[in-house]
């Protein structure tokens, strides 16, 4: 019997990241003692997460005798007698990835403890169904305060993840800004407006299109084709939403906003409203206004209401 | 807490094709606009620098999509909603009364998310660039 691991994609991807980093850190230009020390504590981490990979996610070959345990690279390789393992354990565990879930933990006769996480391991089925065959059961551990662990650690980590993004922009950006004059150094860029504004029509007529299709043929289609059809209108609509605050944020930093851009989300705002009120019904003329609205607005249409009820002068 | 109003936005909803989709995504977009408002409130009330970089447009975004998709596979995609109806009841059994009562609060609250938007967007604007 032989069982793989995964690819690590997330765990490579954070060793390669510091690996990088710590390189460019060490052939900077600008290199002084304390970049350097910098690197060396980057390149550690990458080390250490190239350990922890190996040791995590190991291959299983069991030839009715003896275990063999080979790391991911290689590095770990255990050769273990079946009559040499006091037994298993199942230890309840909670991670971001696979929330609330019961972990696999090895006992050896020499009291030491291998871990099988959940993580690794694609079919975790089979490697408890293969303890529970072969080898003792020892006892279950479960996770004191369990529910509020299932709960806060993947909140937690997504929070903490965006304030970390937050602060390395916050710290990136700070000297690019023109000092003392608010935000009058920013340059808006007409062509980065245009495509999202573009973009977020485009999404919202395909959006409506794909809906419409999808409602109608509800009786001659698939489950399945009616499934993706739900998806496509979904991906679409989201990304319709989210183009419309975007394009209302970029016109506010860069001082390019005026009436307009907030005519364009009450739009958007009443668009989702209708559908969600009347239904399905409503998504034809909810496309055609939309739709109508997006080229009149783009054909000049946005310059006349900021001309006609504009609160600062149309640039 | 976010259960109930779901069961409210949920209500709320026309039934028909992907209801507990359109649900989830109203309830979805509500949330991601009193998000973006506060951000921009923030901004003004500790007289913030605001990022105008690529990356920030992306997080920006990201947040959203987050958000919205985090919603549907929370509500939708793990048969939760189900699982809120068994525990509050059918909303056809809802009387006449309660069901505009919930009408007025999910519909209160999502154009209540676009109108705070853009009460804190034309707010910060005017710190930005005042006029």
């Amino acid at each position: 019997m032989s069982i793989k691991p995964t690819i690590p994609f997330v765990g490579l991807l954070a060793a390669i990241f510091f690996a990088v980093c710590s390189v460019v850190l060490f052939f900077s230009a600008f290199a002084t003692m304390g970049t350097q020390l910098l690197s060396a504590f980057m390149l550690s981490i990458s080390i250490f997460a190239l350990l922890l990979i190996d040791h995590s996610y190991m291959s299983i070959d069991f030839n009715g005798r003896v275990l063999q345990l080979s790391g991911f690279f290689k590095v770990r390789r255990m050769k273990i007698d079946i009559n040499s393992i006091c037994g298993y354990e199942i230890h309840q565990r909670v991670d971001e990835f696979n929330s609330l879930h019961n972990m696999l933990v090895l006992v050896l006769g020499n009291g030491k403890r291998v871990v099988f996480p959940k993580i690794a391991y694609a079919n975790y089925l089979l490697i408890e169904t293969f303890f529970e065959a072969n080898i003792k059961f020892m006892g279950y551990r479960p996770l004191r305060f369990a529910d509020f662990f299932k709960k806060w650690v993947p909140i937690v980590t997504f929070i903490s993840g965006l304030l970390a993004l937050l602060v390395a922009l916050q710290k990136n950006c700070y000297n690019k800004q023109t000092k003392g004059s608010g935000l009058g150094g920013l340059q808006y860029s007409e062509t980065l407006d245009t495509w999202l504004t573009a973009a977020g029509g485009v999404a919202g007529a395909f959006e409506s299109g794909s809906a419409i299709g999808t409602a109608q043929s509800l009786r001659s289609i698939s489950f399945s084709t009616a499934k993706t059809g739900l998806k496509v209108t979904k991906g679409l609509g989201t990304v319709g939403l989210v183009l419309s605050g975007l394009v209302a944020t970029h016109e506010v930093v860069t001082g390019q906003d005026n009436t307009h851009t907030w005519v364009d989300v009450g739009v958007t705002a009443l668009g989702i409203g209708a559908v969600a009120v009347i239904g399905t019904a409503a998504l034809p003329a909810v496309a055609v206004i939309g739709l109508g609205y997006g080229i009149w607005s783009a054909a000049g249409g946005s310059d006349w209401i900021d001309s006609n009820w504009g609160y600062r002068k149309p640039k | 807490m976010f259960d109930k109003l779901y069961y409210i936005f949920h209500s709320s909803v026309k039934s028909g094709f992907g209801h507990a989709e359109r649900a989830s995504f109203l309830l979805s977009a509500s949330v991601l606009f009193y998000s973006y408002s506060l951000y921009f409130v923030i901004v003004v009330l500790t007289k913030s620098r605001v990022f105008n970089t690529t990356a920030f447009y992306i997080l920006f975004g990201a947040f959203g999509v987050g958000i919205i998709y985090g919603a549907s596979k929370y509500f939708v995609g793990t048969g939760r909603y189900r699982r809120i109806i068994d525990k509050y009841g059918s909303p056809r059994l809802l009387t006449k009364g309660k069901r505009f009562l919930y009408r007025f609060i999910s519909f209160g609250l999502f154009l209540g998310a676009f109108v705070a938007f853009i009460a804190s967007g034309i707010t910060l604007a005017r710190y930005l660039n005042p006029w």
